[in-house]
């Protein structure tokens, strides 16, 4: 055994954590070495003074004052506890729903921009310009009479189906 | 007309019966029976007054909303020291300050200073009263690191085991063993110097 974990059994010793077999063990090495004699003796006194001379201490405020706090976080903690209980009920609900309101808003919006799409069937003149009344389209209208050509760029946000446009385009 | 209890005459296990079925009353006059023994005990740790207070108020909201958890197995002041306790550890924690400096790791592991010294008679101490000894003790505690001071705590005034140490301290037994013997080897060369100064050893 090291010189350490000699001193650290002689320790437990003092403290009472060894087995028989273990405390006896070390009794035999303590008798045959004063220098662990002298650490058993000054372990058991400094054990002794922590524990016997422990400095007692008052609260620095009045017990009024103190116990005033306690009752405060008592009585405000118990609503707040119900409440985050219902916060609790709330956020599994939530969570159970997201995905539901999610598919539902997107089929939502889907079905109301329907009625929105403008009619493209709209037969081109020289001078002209493209109008869209849907906030979510951007048109630009490019003429060119030279080549009988019209080009129109539409801007549309992500929130339109892709495929939808698409549709629509054609 | 009813007669409002003296609560100060009342036993504790009724007191302890009062407040888990929700009387405020019962549950104050527990608090001033052992509040000054809660704060000492959160002050023993994080040696200092505005956190030992905050903590020791802390552990008396704990228990309230523990109050359930309380069956007797230990005595209620026992149970409401651990609760303290544990808010002090994890405040340390959260402070980080129940890490050991190196300084004081490596001689843990290589033997401290303390083991290199001469072993003083501490017999003098017989000369100081009992305040002055506590003084002393005291002072010398503050100079420990709150590591070691806190293996000393848990183990000499809550008086767990080095396994129970290391469980709350997220830490092995041998590193309990080797702190204990650490802080208290440097506890008692901090006493030895700080009597030397005053001339009652040489």
């Amino acid at each position: 055994m090291k010189e350490n974990e000699i001193e650290l059994k002689i320790q437990a010793l003092v403290d009472g954590e060894l087995t028989e077999s273990e405390a006896e063990q070390m009794r035999e090495c303590m008798d045959n070495d004063v220098r662990l004699q002298i650490l058993y003796a000054q372990l058991i006194q400094t054990k002794d003074l922590i524990s016997k001379y422990e400095m007692p201490r008052v609260l620095p405020e009045s017990g009024d004052f103190y116990w005033a706090k306690i009752a405060q976080e008592i009585r405000t903690g118990e609503p707040t506890n119900q409440g985050s209980n219902n916060s609790l009920v709330i956020k599994w609900l939530f969570h159970r729903l997201a995905p539901l309101l999610g598919i539902a808003t997107i089929v939502l919006l889907i079905t109301l921009q329907q009625p929105s799409v403008p009619d493209l069937a709209i037969e081109l003149e020289s001078d002209h310009e493209l109008e869209l009344l849907s906030d979510e389209i951007d048109v630009m209208t490019f003429n060119s009479v030279d080549d009988s050509m019209s080009i129109v760029w539409l801007e549309y946000s992500m929130d339109i189906q892709r495929d939808y446009m698409e549709l629509w385009l054609d | 007309m009813r007669e409002v209890p003296d609560y100060s005459t009342v036993d504790e296990p009724r007191l302890v019966d009062g407040a888990k079925s929700g009387d405020m009353q019962s549950f104050e006059e527990l608090v001033s029976r052992y509040r000054d023994r809660v704060y000492a005990r959160a002050y023993s740790i994080m040696r200092n007054e505005d956190l030992a207070v905050d903590l020791s108020q802390n552990a008396w909201v704990k228990a309230w909303q523990r109050l359930a958890q309380f069956h007797g197995d230990a005595s209620f002041a026992t149970w409401l020291n651990r609760i303290v306790t544990n808010l002090c550890l994890d405040e340390l924690r959260r402070q980080k300050r129940l890490r050991t400096d190196s300084i004081e790791e490596i001689e843990e592991a290589t033997g401290p200073v303390e083991n290199r010294m001469e072993i003083q008679d501490v017999d003098p101490i017989a000369k100081l009263n009992q305040k002055e000894l506590r003084e002393r003790i005291d002072d010398a505690m503050d100079k420990l690191s709150d590591s070691h001071r806190t293996v000393l705590v848990l183990y000499e005034y809550e008086q767990l085991e080095y396994k129970e140490i290391a469980d709350q301290m997220d830490t092995s037994v041998g590193t309990v063993m080797s702190r204990l013997f650490y802080a208290r080897k440097k506890l008692a060369a901090l006493l030895g110097e700080a009597l030397k100064r005053e001339g009652l050893i040489e």
